[in-house]
């Protein structure tokens, strides 16, 4: 928790990776109050109001002065709210949050008081604290679904185009083409997100504009898992020789049922040894499972027998309330964030945590490009994470 | 002009250098070329990594058969594996002494005759050159104990490719081309005549009934026409809503057409009639409409509510 140190530089942003952490125990301490019927005072300083023109680094410093009474934990905790505001709490009557309140107010004049500076007791004012942390965080606002991606208007490749591309492929280097993301482990507690896989796989977009210029591969399901297929077995391929299987370390990596029945992939699975093979974790697409479960039923023989971690990936929520509890046993899951899982009411919600597998530090929340999407995912046990909100730091 | 001399076949040179090459008391592992594509692959790499570990080799005999030979260790390890995964347990031979029973074994293997890979134009060129007599195909079902047809299914001759994923496009295709035909009255005519007074069973493709449904009858009968999809359209779980609500609203009851005997355990769908292969065990939760492919029937499926293709 944030209560001895401020932040470098207070008007230069919060820490995306740090401050679902402190927001989280801000939360958690209002409800402990409201449990409790301690009495806090609190002061919101909402640095995020103060427009651009004011956030120079001789701001910064003035800032800090300001803010000097709260910074001894004897007197305050502190917290960082993403989005960049603070939030101090302290014991009544909080002589020192009055005493920073003024300091600030005085330079920030151009802005009342009230607006910028307001001040909740708890726990009588619980439910406003937890609503501006809900706002800070992103959960009161399922805010805009990213954009499908709109249809290019190309036309899709013909069999013989397909048929050439997928040659083209099989002995294209992949090296430019191939992406790499870390998954991190981030617990509520924790002071740093810990790497745990680096997650490789070919970039398809990409490879598909290379190979099918003026085409769109993604014009129909079957064409693009295809394609999908035949650039998985190339990466594949390359990693299945003995120097680059070696350095493949812990890595994830989301395939195909089809690559994972493949040749090349059987290359790599010998090759990488008992030892290789503990390190990584293979994902494979649900729609896969649904399309083939007879060779789904083999991969996971196959995975348990030779120890393979294998997580169930790119299953949307309501696909997975289908799924049995014991048909899940054993299988981690790969579950993409969107904005679209704040929205719906509490029926909702249940329906959705209920589809949730019980060992939830079996779960990766993938595409967790907002601190929403640590909140979303610390309050339902989540603590694997891979997404822009932990890389960009 | 020379006039070639017969040749002994690579493969028969390969072997008895191999056999040669093999201290007494090692092992040979002959895998038919049985099951699916994915086992047989599972069974070759497994083969490999035993000759890599018991100082053998693995030859691939013409017809696809695959032949270890190895220390006995690795090789029988190789053997177990293959037969927990894949169900199918490869044949052992130890040697010498049963050289000349592998021998015959392998002579006889190796006149099987290879499947063809297909490529994407020729498989899609294929399928719209199919005639429809040949596309479509009508089976019968009895229900229970019982062995006089009350169901048939109209749907496509299943081509038998080694991958399931093009065995889904030549299916997907195959659909589009009897629906079409079916809604033909000029072309109707092409397609296996239908039973009066059987129950409908009618494949469609993934996506469910283009545009203008096609009317099945009165809405929310469980046990009226049924709608033959592929498991693979729950995986877009919105789409599957709305095409299954379109076929529900125009009379049709809902079947969901899975590969493996298993698939019903995985899942709950309780307004689903499953479609699947029958297996010698029944599975774990048997769904409470079923339908189960393929000959021989074994006994578990002559069960009330169980519909089967034991029809006499």
């Amino acid at each position: 928790m944030n209560a001895l140190t401020l932040p470098p530089s207070p008007l230069a942003g919060p820490d995306p990776a740090t401050t679902p952490r402190d927001a989280m125990a801000l939360a958690a301490l209002a409800r402990d109050c409201v449990n409790s019927g301690v009495e806090r005072r609190v002061l919101h300083v909402r640095l995020s109001l103060i427009p651009n023109r004011l956030r120079e680094p001789r701001h910064d410093r003035l800032v800090r002065e300001a803010l000097e009474p709260l910074l001894r934990p004897t007197r305050a905790r502190l917290y960082e709210l993403p989005g960049g505001d603070l939030v101090a709490l302290s014991p009544p009557p909080g002589d020192h949050l009055e005493e920073a309140r003024r300091g600030l107010a005085r330079l920030l004049p151009e802005i009342p008081a009230e607006t910028l500076l307001p001040v909740m007791r708890l726990p009588a004012e619980a439910a406003r604290l937890l609503t501006v942390v809900e706002a800070a965080l992103g959960l009161d606002d399922p805010g805009e679904e990213p954009p499908a991606p709109a249809p290019s208007g190309l036309p899709p490749p013909g069999a013989a185009e397909m048929d050439a591309a997928t040659r083209a492929l099989a002995t294209a280097n992949l090296a430019a083409f191939l992406r790499r993301q870390t998954i991190w482990r981030l617990a509520p507690g924790d002071a740093r997100p810990q790497p745990l896989w680096t997650e490789l796989r070919p970039c398809l977009p990409d490879l598909a504009a290379a190979l099918l210029p003026g085409r769109d591969v993604s014009a129909a399901p079957w064409l693009a898992r295809r394609f999908r297929v035949a650039a998985e077995r190339r990466m594949l391929a390359e990693l299945a020789r003995p120097q680059e299987a070696r350095a493949l370390g812990d890595a994830c990596l989301p395939l195909s049922l089809a690559s994972l029945l493949e040749t090349e992939f059987l290359r790599l699975e010998a090759l990488l040894g008992p030892a290789g093979r503990g390190r990584v974790l293979l994902g494979v697409p649900a729609a896969d499972q649904l399309a083939d479960p007879a060779g789904f039923a083999l991969l996971r023989r196959l995975a348990a027998a030779r120890g393979w971690a294998l997580a169930l990936d790119e299953a949307e929520p309501e696909l997975l309330r289908l799924f049995r509890p014991e048909a899940l046993q054993g299988l981690q899951l790969r579950l993409r964030f969107t904005p679209s899982l704040l929205a719906g009411d509490g029926t909702a919600r249940t329906r959705l945590d209920a589809a949730l597998p019980a060992g939830r530090e079996g779960v990766v929340l993938t595409g967790a490009d907002s601190p929403a999407a640590i909140a979303w995912g610390w309050q339902r046990g989540i603590i694997r994470f891979m997404g822009r909100v932990l890389d960009g730091r | 002009m020379t006039i070639p001399a017969p040749q002994i076949p690579a493969w028969r040179n390969t072997l008895a250098t191999s056999l040669a090459a093999l201290p007494a008391g090692g092992l040979a592992i002959l895998q038919p070329a049985q099951g699916p594509r994915a086992a047989r692959r599972l069974a070759r790499a497994l083969l490999e990594e035993a000759a890599v570990l018991g100082g053998g080799q693995v030859l691939g005999l013409p017809g696809g058969d695959l032949l270890l030979t190895a220390a006995p260790g690795p090789a029988q390890r190789a053997a177990r594996a293959i037969a927990d995964l894949t169900g199918l347990p490869p044949d052992s031979f130890p040697l010498p002494e049963a050289e000349q029973p592998l021998l015959a074994r392998a002579e006889a293997a190796a006149l099987a005759t290879p499947t063809p890979a297909w490529t994407l134009a020729a498989l899609e060129a294929h399928v719209a050159r199919m005639p429809l007599e040949g596309a479509a195909r009508l089976t019968l079902f009895a229900s229970g104990t019982g062995s006089h047809p009350v169901a048939q299914r109209l749907g496509p001759a299943p081509l038998g490719l080694d991958d399931p994923e093009l065995e889904a496009l030549a299916r997907e295709a195959l659909c589009r081309r009897l629906l079409a035909a079916l809604t033909d009255p000029g072309m109707r005519g092409q397609l296996p005549p239908l039973r009066p007074g059987l129950r409908l069973i009618l494949d469609l493709p993934q996506g469910g009934l283009p545009g203008g449904a096609l009317r099945a009858g009165p809405p929310g009968d469980p046990d009226g026409p049924l709608a033959l999809l592929p498991l693979a359209a729950l995986a877009t779980p919105a789409a599957f809503a709305q095409s299954t609500a379109a076929l529900r609203a125009a009379g049709w009851a809902i079947g969901l057409l899975a590969n493996d005997a298993a698939a019903p355990a995985e899942l709950e769908l309780p307004e689903i009639t499953w479609v699947i292969p029958a297996a010698a065990a029944p599975p774990r939760h048997p769904p409470a409409r079923l339908i189960a492919l393929g000959r021989p029937v074994p006994a578990w499926c002559r069960a009330p509510g169980i519909l089967h293709e034991g029809v006499a």
